[in-house]
């Protein structure tokens, strides 16, 4: 009969309930991360597209011809933005890595990466032929 | 008056204790299934347009071809260096089976994919090929046909002034263009036919360079040719190293 008559308690468990919901409700609207659903996808654009900007007049072959590393670094470092991570690689048409060390800036700064591959022909009259990888990181990336 | 009781009020106070307790433990439940899902490795398709990696290789294929043969390599080599390209990019392909289908045209004045025609006042060098490929991925199948077109071509026109008895002055006005639009010189070579009919190759020409494509070109010669014309040979690299060719006819001209 006590507990028939005593209404507070479960209006009080009501109330925790419904704040509770509120919460969780407020947590949901929040994001929790910046990372969208997406980013690799267009961590992979970025680098095919820093890729593709390059190699617009034949440059990223003329650098890979005169074994140019250090300015390739360089180009590529400029068309990607300052909070991205990178390593390329270069592969002959054999597929045998052909820089003799890392080309690649900093440290890794996440640990979600794209890998993008990308065949680039050269135009001097020897013709040769190149496939670059490009690992791209990044934070705020998206 | 009857006092409350105590004990009757703090029943109530331990459900919502426990009722908080049990929202905050599927609070937190719910936030580790998300983060536990996002280090979860997911395959993802590439959105991105699975030809466009390749408009611009096939292009400096072309070049690379022009390039050699102009500079005495044997038409052949288009062939040769399109197959290399199809086995690198079709070998290259992991996501989607990509099939590459190339034809050099072959329709009037191409031939193989080539055509070259250094005439008078006017030298064009162009490749065009056909491609189709078809790419074929676990999500989508998608297939695209173009012609690629590699052209350099100069014009020209020009003159001869007397100077002396035999020494002239050629005055020559170059236009160069690539794929129909203002493209800029690597180097010029140029020759003037002498008496005996044979070329004799200029030294130390006056460029002037417009910027637009557009030159002027000055230099003076010894020739005991008294009548005229004088013919010019012009030899023109592109910064993309294809050689283009012209022949001028330069006319005389009151100093």
């Amino acid at each position: 009969m006590n507990l028939l008559k005593d209404r507070r308690g479960v209006a009080r468990i009501i109330e925790a309930f419904l704040a509770s919901i509120l919460i969780i409700s407020c947590l949901y609207l929040v994001p929790i991360s910046t990372i969208s659903k997406d980013s690799t996808v267009s961590l992979a654009s970025k680098a095919q597209n820093a890729l593709l900007s390059l190699d617009n007049n034949g440059h990223l072959a003329t650098l890979i011809d005169e074994q140019n590393w250090t300015a390739l670094k360089d180009c590529v470092a400029s068309t990607l933005p300052l909070t991205s991570w990178f390593n390329l690689t270069v592969f002959d048409k054999d597929m045998n890595c052909i820089n003799p060390f890392p080309i690649s800036n900093a440290g890794l700064v996440s640990d979600k990466i794209v890998s993008v591959n990308y065949v680039c022909a050269s135009q001097s009259s020897t013709y040769k032929i190149y496939t670059l990888r490009l690992q791209l990181s990044g934070v705020g990336l998206s | 008056m009857k006092k409350p009781s105590l004990r009757r009020n703090n029943s109530g106070q331990v459900l919502i204790v426990t009722s908080l307790l049990v929202a905050l433990l599927l609070l937190s439940t719910i936030v580790f299934v998300m983060e536990t899902e996002k280090d979860v490795p997911t395959i993802k398709t590439e959105e991105t347009d699975p030809f466009i990696n390749y408009q611009q290789t096939e292009k400096n294929t072309l070049i690379s071809a022009l390039a050699n043969i102009t500079k005495g390599g044997n038409s052949s080599i288009l062939a040769s260096d399109l197959e290399t390209l199809n086995t690198a990019i079709t070998s290259d392909s992991y996501l989607s089976m990509l099939q590459i289908n190339y034809e050099p045209l072959n329709a009037t004045p191409y031939q193989n994919g080539i055509w070259i025609s250094w005439n008078d006042s006017q030298g064009i060098t162009s490749a065009a090929v056909s491609f189709a490929l078809n790419s074929s991925g676990l999500y989508s199948t998608s297939n695209i046909q173009y012609t690629t077109n590699v052209t350099s071509e100069i014009s020209q026109n020009g003159n001869n002034t007397r100077i002396e008895d035999s020494l002239r002055q050629v005055n020559l006005t170059i236009n160069l263009q690539n794929e129909n639009g203002p493209a800029l010189a690597q180097n010029f070579t140029f020759s003037f036919e002498n008496t005996n009919s044979s070329w004799v190759k200029v030294d130390s020409p006056n460029i002037t360079d417009f910027d637009n494509g557009t030159y002027t070109v000055t230099f003076n010669i010894e020739t005991a040719q008294t009548h005229n014309p004088i013919y010019v040979q012009t030899l023109c690299q592109d910064q993309r190293g294809i050689i283009t060719g012209a022949n001028t006819t330069c006319g005389d001209v009151p100093p």
